[in-house]
């Protein structure tokens, strides 16, 4: 009963407020446009996928309408390297290969994250991990200023909205001179703070859950799940955090203008100085080192198996006698098998010096994931990315997927090669690709 | 004689205020967190680029007997500099790659920017001065002088004072010169602390005038906010009211509008993505010679036509390697090509970075941040110089490289020929240098512009505010 009646005080008096009318314009309109940017990036890059996929499918169908045209004698092969049936032609050369993709989640749209530093796909060949970086062409002023996403208006922007909408709650009463008026009713002023609280964490949650729902219908984000509700949970909580905070302010004695100070600086601590010092601490004690050296060294290694090249492949052939056919066979094949056997060696190589990079970044990421419960805007962050599948760790697991389908690959290519057995049109069908 | 006096009263009052000494004390510890920081990074980044640069100029001499053309392939490798004034304004380093593959047939992007390294934390903000000049210490203005004016009026002061006959033009410039006075109280130490990490880097003669410019862009920067602190303390009734519009303002300019036009720019002016640029390239690649391919059509054209000059009727009959020739032929032609979607990408950060520099008349913060990364040689402009740079050389190299396989491949050596270590060891070599102290061309120099256009802008408004406030 008395919750309704300050309610309805509350709406009269929130009514007039230019904050209010402010929140209710403003708001909305800036989740949309990071709604509508956030929905047009993945549209992009499902384009992306779709196009690749086309791509790839129609040069393996080119190939087997060009083999079957050789089998039944209507065509001939001009030179090895054209030759359809040659695994290095389907698995190496050209546009062959695969294209490994993290395809967007369904919460893609909120959160751009670290796209624009990760690639979300790559491609595969039996030598070649390339992940394809998109953003190479990037003017790089766009990654220095950030993206602006849903993630962004609701981690930065709502609670200044929230603080606009909260701060002087009680100390205006008291500067107006109605704190008295309040005080003299059968009410503590606790409960009526908290009630006005509520009104206004209500008004501003429905504003924010509103507009994410109609816009989502807009642009066909689909929120009428799970993950909707999860979304609308944590939203809640983030922006009860925020009030509990303007809460707090007016408990004190303390006047609108210095309420808004100290929220303003709370914001700043969260936002500003926790994040820049948790990076600071994170990178000084796990730096990484530069990527020039590791170019270098990279090249030394390359260097190394060159130079020990024909010892390598000697010795790779007294392990593997099965795997190569010795005698009169073409020239091709003797470069290719000692190129994959090199090719071998060089990535194991490389992937053990790759421990320097990898190892720092891991434990900076487990300490950051730690400190981050000292920020809630971090955390929140951190959350949103994950549920968009745009955090680094989603999108640097693509290196070992791609690693991993480069096996299948191998697995099914390599064993033809290795005994110069060339492919079948029928057998074209079989080729591994990473959506089955 | 009454302005001076404010003044003096205003800085009493702030340095006597609690919460602006304890944030001034803070940004000035930042401020040294972040140089002290800054600059070991600075030593441990450039130590490893310079024993990167000569690692891969060992690794290039001693690549063992090759033909040139294999070495051409093998390539090379040229490191983005390192510069001092990157621990001041870092720019846009951490998102450019720290080096480019040199190599035969193409042109490559820079690649393994720093960012892909770093944890995402870091993206929320990271602790450099550029970061403390351009978000916080605004905040510390604002914060100082929000209530300059209002609580003069809230106690009553105000009233008083003009009864002395204080001008409320008077009282405006009063309190704008004790702003100013608080915020070089913080400035002018960390300038000087700037100035003893040049000369302790050894960079103090390269790096000065970028520095002091980029000192005199964050005091243009810091002017405008504060004169803009003082109008708005001037114009209205609370101080309440006082500080929400400021943050308003100051959240429009510091994280608004940067993001909104960053966006909406890409959105306008959309880049191609990598596989539509290598496209595109590769279809344009298709209509010229290919070095290696002496079967394609423009291949055979070209042969027949040296031919045919020559007077001979077989490639083994010229005075010199026809392959070597094909090559360079191609070389250049590829060029063309990679130069030509190249410079259409630059069309599009030219028409990006127009509408960035437009956007800066709406926030002050860009115009700065666009300024300062010009002037400390960490914008885009600067690395674009790099790549151009390295760009040329890598097409000289291969020049040499094929010169060689043309002229020495020939006759008997024509079949298996390789060149040895000292032809590698002779060949040309890469350093980037910056070309001087400071360069700056026409499409940077629009935020600087804009810039000093806030700067007497807010003057402008400060002294139509005194006049307003008089007629009252």
């Amino acid at each position: 009963m008395m919750m309704t009646h300050i309610f309805s005080f509350e709406w009269l008096h929130i009514r007039k407020s230019g904050a209010f009318w402010g929140t209710a314009i403003v708001l909305p309109l800036l989740i949309g446009f990071s709604l509508y940017l956030g929905s047009e990036r993945t549209a992009q890059q499902e384009e992306t996928i779709t196009q690749l996929r086309i791509a790839e499918t129609s040069f393996y169908e080119e190939m087997r309408s060009q083999l079957e045209a050789i089998e039944s004698g209507d065509a001939e092969v001009n030179a090895w390297f054209q030759n359809p049936a040659n695994p290095l032609v389907l698995g190496q050369f050209g546009e062959a290969g695969r294209h490994i993709f993290l395809e967007p989640k369904p919460l893609a749209p909120l959160a751009a994250g670290q796209l624009d530093i990760l690639p979300y796909y790559g491609r595969v060949t039996l030598t070649n991990l390339q992940p394809l970086r998109d953003n190479a062409l990037e003017n790089p002023f766009m990654q220095v200023s950030g993206s602006f996403d849903f993630a962004f208006v609701l981690v930065w922007i709502v609670p200044l909205f929230i603080i606009v909408m909260g701060y002087n709650v009680i100390s205006s009463e008291r500067e107006r001179g109605t704190y008295s008026l309040l005080q003299s009713q059968p009410v503590s002023i606790r409960s009526i703070l908290v009630q006005k609280m509520i009104f206004r964490f209500l008004l501003i949650l429905g504003i924010i859950i509103l507009s994410l729902l109609v816009w989502s219908a807009l642009f066909s984000i689909e929120l009428f799940n799970i993950h909707g509700l999860q979304l609308i949970g944590v939203i809640s909580l983030y922006a009860a955090f925020w009030f509990t905070l303007c809460a707090l302010f007016n408990l004190f004695q303390t006047s609108s203008a210095v309420n808004a100070v100290g929220l303003t600086g709370l914001w700043v601590i969260f936002l500003l100085i926790i994040p820049s010092i948790i990076s600071l601490i994170v990178t000084s004690l796990h730096p990484v080192p530069s990527r020039a050296l590791w170019i270098t060294e990279q090249r030394t290694i390359q260097q190394a198996v060159e130079a020990d090249g024909a010892e390598l492949f000697d010795l790779w052939v007294v392990d593997h006698p099965e795997e190569f056919v010795e005698g009169d066979t073409p020239q091709f094949y003797n470069t290719w098998m000692r190129r994959f056997v090199w090719a071998q060696t060089i990535a194991e190589r490389e992937r053990e010096a790759e421990r320097q990079f990898e190892e720092p970044r891991e434990r900076q990421a487990q300490l950051a994931s730690r400190l981050r419960v000292l920020s809630p805007p971090m955390t929140l962050q951190a959350w949103l990315e994950r549920k968009a599948g745009t955090d680094t760790a989603r999108l640097r697991s693509l290196e070992n997927e791609m690693r991993a389908f480069q096996q299948e690959w191998q697995e099914f290519f390599l064993p033809r090669f290795q005994r110069l057995e060339f492919f079948t049109s029928d057998e074209l069908t079989e080729i591994p690709s990473p959506d089955l | 004689m009454n302005i001076y006096s404010i003044a003096r009263n205003q800085l009493t009052q702030l340095v006597r205020d609690k919460v602006v000494a304890s944030l001034g004390l803070l940004i000035l510890l930042l401020l040294g967190v972040s140089i002290i920081t800054g600059i070991s990074y600075y030593s441990e980044m450039s130590e490893q680029h310079h024993q990167a640069e000569e690692l891969a100029r060992i690794q290039w001499e001693k690549q063992g007997d090759k033909n040139p053309h294999s070495a051409a392939h093998y390539g090379t490798f040229a490191f983005k500099p390192v510069t001092v004034l990157s621990v001041f304004e870092p720019g846009v380093d951490r998102y450019t790659g720290v080096s480019i593959f040199l190599e035969g047939h193409r042109q490559n992007f820079a690649a393994h920017s720093l960012a892909e390294d770093k944890d995402s934390s870091r993206r929320f903000a990271e602790l450099t001065p550029t970061f403390i000049f351009a978000y916080l210490f605004p905040l510390f203005i604002i914060l100082a002088g929000y209530r300059s004016i209002t609580s003069e009026k809230e106690s009553g002061m105000y009233r008083f004072l003009k009864s002395q006959g204080v001008s409320t033009g008077q009282l405006i410039a009063g309190k704008t010169l004790g702003l100013w006075t608080v915020i070089l109280l913080i400035y002018i130490p960390f300038l000087l602390i700037g100035l003893i990490v040049l000369i302790i880097t050894g960079a103090f003669v390269e790096s000065l005038a970028g520095f002091l410019l980029m000192g005199i862009v964050w005091l243009l920067y810091f002017g405008v906010v504060a004169h803009i602190t003082i109008t708005v303390s001037a114009l209205v009734k609370s101080s309440g009211s006082s500080m929400v519009v400021l943050l308003s303002l100051w959240i429009l300019s510091t994280l608004l509008v940067p993001r909104l036009i960053t966006n909406i720019a890409s959105g306008v002016h959309p880049v191609p993505n990598t596989t539509e640029f290598y496209q595109a390239v590769r279809t344009d690649l298709l209509e010229g010679i290919d070095g290696h391919n002496p079967y394609s059509e423009h291949s055979a054209a070209f042969r027949d036509s040296v031919l045919t000059a020559h007077g001979v009727d077989d490639i083994a009959d010229l005075p010199f390697n026809f392959r070597g020739m094909m090559l360079q032929e191609g070389e250049e032609f590829e060029k063309k090509i990679y130069d030509h979607h190249f410079a259409k990408i630059d069309e599009i950060h030219r028409d990006q970075n127009r509408l960035f520099s437009i956007s800066s008349l709406l926030s002050p913060t860009i115009a700065a941040r666009m300024s300062s990364m010009a002037v400390a040689g960490t914008d885009m402009h600067a690395f674009n110089h790099f790549t151009a740079e390295a760009e040329l050389y890598r097409i000289e190299l291969v020049r040499e490289l094929n010169m060689d396989l043309k002229l020495n491949a020939v006759g008997d050596r024509a079949t298996g020929y390789t060149a040895g270590g000292d032809f590698f060891a002779r060949n040309i070599s890469f350093t980037y240098e910056r070309p001087e102290a400071v360069f700056i061309n026409s499409a940077q120099i629009m935020p600087l512009i804009i810039s000093l256009f806030w700067f007497v802008a807010s003057i402008l408004i400060l002294t139509v505010a005194a006049r307003i406030k008089e007629e009252v």
